[in-house]
């Protein structure tokens, strides 16, 4: 076992990059214990992921836009009506 | 739907500009490409505008899809294209990058951290914060922005938001990288001031 583990910067940067998904198992393993053992980094990761659920979260300033995508619609595709009606 | 659009006749019916084809993606994909355009930064005007020009230019190039990609794919990079045209931010990532040096100087010499991450854990973080994220997200550059909104938002896989930015993995997880430590540093500071 010749692989070094991997420190913090390296483990933190790895899962911003989400570096996670293309990593072999080996590698995955080690970001995985260093985890486990580093309640820093594991607070950064945590906060990473909170980032992309809070982002999905719908803002509530928003209103619902069926209005703007009916008329969207209309524009896009009614212009494709009117040419195979023509012809 | 999804099965519908996985038809492996639909990339021909786009092609042969199929009506019933076009309005089928154009149904599955209007709000969600509108939805990246206002997440990618662009107020009501502009994203209705860029949307209607990505759907516009996917009808005109119908003809000339061939089906290797996702039709989605293929939509996703138009709306690209037309960010790109709208703002120039959109055209490249800065190769370097100040967030780089603030990742950096929170690390001492053997990488470990000298100012760890501070604040709420992920619970909190998710309840509280997809206002403050908006607000934070304005400070993040267009392209890191579209890459994390893509990510995110829109739940795509890296493989797929690489052939839309045409970008390799490796670029893709350094703006994502830098997106994310950019939005983390500017809640984090906005905790500190309480």
């Amino acid at each position: 076992m010749t692989t070094t583990m991997p420190n913090c910067k390296q483990v933190s940067r790895a899962v911003a990059a989400d570096a996670f998904e293309t990593a072999n198992w080996r590698r995955r393993l080690a970001i995985r214990l260093h985890l486990l053992m580093c309640g820093h980094c594991r607070r950064f990761s945590r906060q990473i992921r909170a980032l992309g659920v809070a982002a999905r979260r719908p803002s509530g300033e928003e209103p619902t836009d069926t209005d703007a995508l009916g008329r969207l619609r209309e524009s896009i595709l009614g212009p494709l009506q009117d040419s195979s009606d023509d012809g | 739907m999804p099965q519908l659009l996985d038809d492996p006749d639909l990339a021909s019916r786009i092609r042969a500009r199929d009506s019933e084809a076009l309005a089928l993606v154009v149904d599955a994909y209007l709000g969600q490409i509108l939805r990246a355009a206002r997440g990618a930064g662009l107020d009501v005007h502009q994203a209705e505008e860029v949307t209607q020009n990505t759907f516009a230019t996917f009808i005109e190039t119908a003809p000339r899809f061939e089906g290797r990609s996702h039709v989605r794919t293929w939509i996703f990079g138009i709306l690209y294209r037309k960010l790109q045209e709208a703002r120039r931010g959109f055209a490249r990532d800065r190769r370097m990058d100040d967030i780089d040096e603030v990742f950096e100087s929170r690390f001492d010499e053997k990488s470990s951290w000298t100012r760890p991450p501070r604040g709420p854990e992920e619970e909190f973080l998710a309840k509280q914060t997809s206002v403050e994220i908006d607000g934070c997200l304005d400070a993040v550059p267009d392209k890191q922005r579209l890459a994390f909104v893509l990510r995110e938002i829109q739940g795509l896989s890296t493989g797929e938001i690489c052939k839309i930015l045409e970008v390799s993995a490796t670029n893709l997880g350094v703006m994502l990288f830098r997106a994310r430590n950019r939005l983390r540093e500017c809640l984090e500071n906005r905790w500190a001031q309480g």
